[in-house]
Order: structure tokens, then C-alpha cells, then sequence
């Protein structure tokens, strides 16, 4: 069967600096898929590229069979991408529900959109409770979930999540991890971005680890945890594991 | 009598330049500091098609609105490729770019202006300041009514959605381009129809009524009521729209006192008098909750 993402050789340039140096990793469906490496590796980029907020400067963006390179971001969205950006994102004006109501925005069927708003409060009741809170009073773990919950009101078959832990406490890190081993044995597609290699590679099931804006290890994600290199990307090569 | 309906159609005009500047700022968060240029876009599409070909009012004043809101659809292109500061100086460049064009070419009657605009009519009946004011006042509830049915519709939230972040509305499917220009060509269009009735109530425009000093005073009124709240903005344009007549008998101290209020209140109010979250805005609506709660216990 054919993967649910597929990214070919893809290039990002900001300007003349290239931060993501042909890139190409398949997410075939019900995987859980992480790509770890330090900060400025080009994680993010790889994301934004995935989700048309960047343009691709080379290599090709498949989303179910459908090559979207070059294409708008919306038809990656009705192509089944749900994305969860990089620190959370929410529109502060908004009230949580607004926010969640605008995850749904390409969603035309509005009983799929009530169905999709019940099973978000189901998930996330703290949602449920703040509903009329503009988003901007929410704590960071609450606009973390608003966040997820946003991304799933489309009905996503693949959800991309961007460093999910960034700027969270211990507690709601955990917490939040839970909750994506969740939604992955509930069958959702789950693509992570993460500096927070070890929890990733705790839910992931396949890694990549990304170093200068290229894949420099992949494989089974238990095999990463203590392989050197996995080390080597985040504290330099001379490190010993112990 | 005379007087307060002059009063009254300057000040919806002003109201009117408010509300449809507040679209693209307040609602969609463009900076656009040169909104009189679509002011005058519409007044002068209005003056020369009624001067020159004998279009009468209410077929030059659906022109004007077309023209304007064409060029702010080109507007609303550009500002896809430019953001925030460099939006804002292009808007102003914009507006600077048009005043020169009315003011050099002939065609637009040069620094003379165009003079000799019929006032509006309906059969034989030619409107007085007295029915300009009546008109003027209509059209601001219908753009009222049509505002409010925006910011319910979905078009509302996805223009909040890009006013709060452009990128996480992109990534949530909203269209980005299609919202920020509709928004662009909606409230340039409503800024052609003030220019167009404004035209036609003075029968004698140029150049200088739509400089870089109106336009600055629109976005005072839009900032100054709170930015995306349509009371806000109404009573943005009434004071600012008032305040010359007001504070006439401090005549040449006007200026100082007018924007010595302007410092006031975003000292005071940062988010406008009835902007999100201010003060006066969570008093009313706490006011009217209490109202409405005790009607109820009653």
C-alpha cells in the first residue's frame, strides 16, 4: 500500500541558506513517526515545507498519492494533514471554541464538525470548561491541548505535531505525550518533530534523526535510543554512553 | 438646522471611513495608513464620470465602489508578498502616489480640482444637505448590518484567525489570500462609496481632501474606538469626526488638544475606548449582563 506521506528530496532555503538538504522519509499509515535532532537541524522547516507554510525548493511532498508540492496549504489540510505548529499557535483573540471551530474551517459537513467538537471536549474536558475563555487566558499546557484539539477538528488521518514539549512543564510534557500514544493506538497517523529525543523516541516507533538539515540515522526507534551517533547529534561526537 | 445635518453627514462620513477601514485593520490586522487614498479613488471616479459623461449620482456611486475596490484587490495581492511595516509604507506610498496623480494631471483637474458635482436626485427631487445626511446615516446601518453579518459568518473568524497568526490560519486550511484580499476589496469599496457621497454632499473636491493626514485620522478613529469592535469604531469616528467642532473655541490650540486625547487614551485604554478587553468595554457589557440577569430574576 502506498504511504500516507512521502517526502522526496526535499529542500528548504531561507534566502542562500539551505536548512533542509534533500530530505526523503515515507509515514505509512497507523505509524508513528518522530524526527529528533538538535536545535537548528531543520526539523521545523521539514514540517513547515510538509504543510505548505514554506515553499519547497526542491523534492516533491506526496499526501495520499496526491503530489501537493507547490500546492496551497489548505489542500494539505483537505488532503488529510492536521498540523500542530511549533509553539501552540492558538489565535489569542478567540474564544477556545472559536479556535477549535477554526480547525474545522474546511470541514463543510457541520454534523461531522459537532461530532468532531464532542470528541475534542471528550478528550480535552478542561476544553470543554474554558470554552468561552479567549484563548490568550489559557495556561501554556491548556493552549497546548487547544492546540492538538484544533488539529483534530478537521478529522486529520495524519497529525504532525511540532515540539510538542517546547516550553512545558515536566508533568504536562508527560501528559501530553500520553495523550499522542493515545490518539496513535486510536489510529491516527502520527508525524512528531521533537528536541526532546528520549520522550519521541518513547512513543515513536520509527525515528530519524536529523543533523545539518539531513537524515543522518533512522530505524526502529528502540534501536536509536542508544545507538552513538543518536548522542553524538545533540552533546558532540566524544561523548561516552553509558 | 442647516449646521447640525452638515455636521451630521461629515461625521457619517467619518463613521462610514472608520467602519470600512476597520475592516481590513481591525478585522483582518493589514496596516493600511493610507486608506484616503480609496477615499478619494471613489470621489474622484464619482466627480469625473458626473462632470465629464453626465452619470448621475447613483450610477457614478456603484463605479466609484467598483474602482475602488479593484485597486484595493491589487492592494490585497501585494499584501501577500508584503507584511506588516513594509504593508504599511507601501499603503502610504499608495496614498502619496495618488494624491500626485490627482493633483498634476489634468484630467483630474489638476490643482484646481473638479468643481460643479450635481448633488444626488430621486426623479426631480434634488437632495439637500437635509436628505445627504438622512442617505448618508443609512448606508452607515447598512454597512453596520452587513459588518455584523461578516464577523458572525465564517468570514469573520477566519479574518480573526489571520489577524491573530497569518501562518496557523494557513496551516488550519483558511485561504489565506482569498480572506485578506475580500477583506482588502470589501473595505476599499466601502471607502469608494464615502468618497463618492462626499463628492456629490461637497460638489467640489481636490486633491488635499484625501492627503496622508486623513488617512492618519481614519486610523486614529479605528484605534482609538478598539480595533475589530463596530460600536468602537463608530464612536471612534463620531468624537474624532466631532472634535473639530467641539474644541472650535480653542480654535488654534485644536490640534494640541486633539491629540493630547489621543495620548490619553492609549495610555489609558490600549486596546481602544471599546476595544477586546478594555476597560469601559467590560464595564457595559458587565452592565448589561447584570441587567439582563436581574430582568430575569424579576
Amino acid at each position: 500500500m502506498a504511504p500516507l506521506l512521502e517526502i522526496q528530496n526535499l529542500e528548504v532555503c531561507y534566502g542562500k541558506a539551505r536548512v533542509v538538504k534533500g530530505v526523503s522519509l515515507q509515514v505509512s499509515r497507523g505509524d508513528c513517526l518522530a524526527i529528533v535532532g538538535a536545535n537548528g537541524a531543520g526539523k521545523t522547516s521539514i514540517l513547515r515545507a510538509v504543510m505548505g507554510l514554506v515553499p519547497a525548493a526542491g523534492g516533491r511532498i506526496i499526501l495520499n498519492g496526491v503530489d501537493l508540492t507547490g500546492r496551497p496549504a489548505w489542500e494539505r489540510v483537505t488532503g488529510g494533514a492536521g498540523y500542530v505548529p511549533e509553539g501552540r499557535r492558538v489565535f489569542p483573540a478567540l474564544s477556545v471554541e472559536k479556535n477549535l471551530l477554526a480547525g474545522a474551517y474546511r470541514v463543510a459537513d457541520q454534523k461531522k464538525v459537532h461530532h468532531s467538537l464532542a470528541r475534542v471536549y471528550e478528550i480535552f474536558p478542561r476544553l470543554q470548561e474554558r470554552q468561552r475563555q479567549p484563548a490568550s487566558t489559557l495556561s501554556g499546557g491548556e493552549q497546548q491541548m487547544l492546540a492538538i484539539g484544533r488539529a483534530l477538528m478537521a478529522g486529520p488521518q495524519l497529525l504532525i505535531i511540532d515540539e510538542v514539549s517546547m516550553g512545558l512543564a515536566p508533568v504536562v510534557v508527560n501528559q501530553a505525550f500520553q495523550l499522542i500514544d493515545r490518539l496513535h493506538h486510536e489510529g491516527l497517523t502520527v508525524l512528531l518533530v521533537e528536541q526532546n529525543a528520549r520522550k519521541a523516541l518513547q512513543v515513536a516507533e520509527w525515528g530519524y534523526l536529523l543533523e545539518n538539515g539531513k537524515i543522518i540515522l533512522s530505524g526502529r526507534a528502540t534501536d536509536l535510543r542508544g545507538h552513538p551517533d543518536f548522542v553524538g547529534a545533540y552533546f558532540g561526537r566524544n561523548v561516552q554512553v553509558k | 438646522m442647516n449646521y447640525w445635518a452638515v455636521l451630521a453627514t461629515t461625521v457619517g462620513i467619518w463613521v462610514l471611513l472608520a467602519l470600512s477601514l476597520n475592516i481590513i485593520t481591525g478585522e483582518a490586522g493589514q496596516p493600511n495608513i493610507g486608506h484616503a487614498a480609496f477615499f478619494g479613488i471613489g470621489a474622484y471616479t464619482s466627480a469625473i464620470l458626473n462632470t465629464k459623461y453626465g452619470v448621475d449620482f447613483w450610477g457614478a456611486l456603484i463605479v466609484a465602489i467598483a474602482v475602488s475596490a479593484l485597486v484595493g484587490a491589487v492592494l490585497g495581492l501585494i499584501s501577500m508578498r508584503l507584511r506588516n511595516d513594509f504593508l504599511a509604507i507601501t499603503t502610504i506610498g499608495l496614498n502619496f502616489v495618488t494624491v500626485a496623480v490627482f493633483q498634476t494631471v489634468h484630467y483630474f483637474g489638476g490643482a484646481m480640482g473638479i468643481g460643479g458635482i450635481q448633488p444626488p436626485r430621486i426623479g426631480g427631487l434634488a437632495f439637500g444637505t437635509l436628505e445627504i445626511a438622512g442617505l448618508i446615516w443609512v448606508v452607515v446601518a447598512l454597512v453596520v448590518i452587513l459588518n455584523r453579518h461578516l464577523q458572525k459568518a465564517w468570514f469573520g473568524y477566519a479574518l480573526r484567525a489571520i489577524r491573530d497568526d497569518e501562518a496557523a490560519a494557513a496551516a488550519m486550511g483558511i485561504d489565506v489570500r482569498r480572506y485578506k484580499v475580500l477583506a482588502f476589496v470589501i473595505g476599499t469599496g466601502l471607502a469608494g462609496l464615502a468618497g463618492s457621497i462626499y463628492a456629490h454632499f461637497m460638489t467640489f473636491i481636490s486633491a488635499g481632501d484625501f492627503g496622508f493626514n486623513i488617512s492618519v485620522t481614519i486610523l486614529a478613529m479605528v484605534v482609538l474606538g478598539g480595533r475589530g469592535s463596530i460600536p468602537g469604531v463608530m464612536l471612534g469616528g463620531i468624537v474624532l469626526g466631532m472634535a473639530p467642532e467641539v474644541f472650535r473655541f480653542i480654535s488654534d490650540y485644536r490640534l494640541l488638544v486633539f491629540g493630547s486625547i489621543l495620548v490619553l487614551v492609549m495610555r489609558f485604554f490600549p486596546s481602544g475606548l471599546l476595544g477586546q478587553g478594555s476597560r469601559l468595554q467590560e464595564l457595559l457589557t458587565g452592565f448589561i449582563r447584570r441587567e439582563g440577569a436581574g430582568a430575569r430574576v424579576r
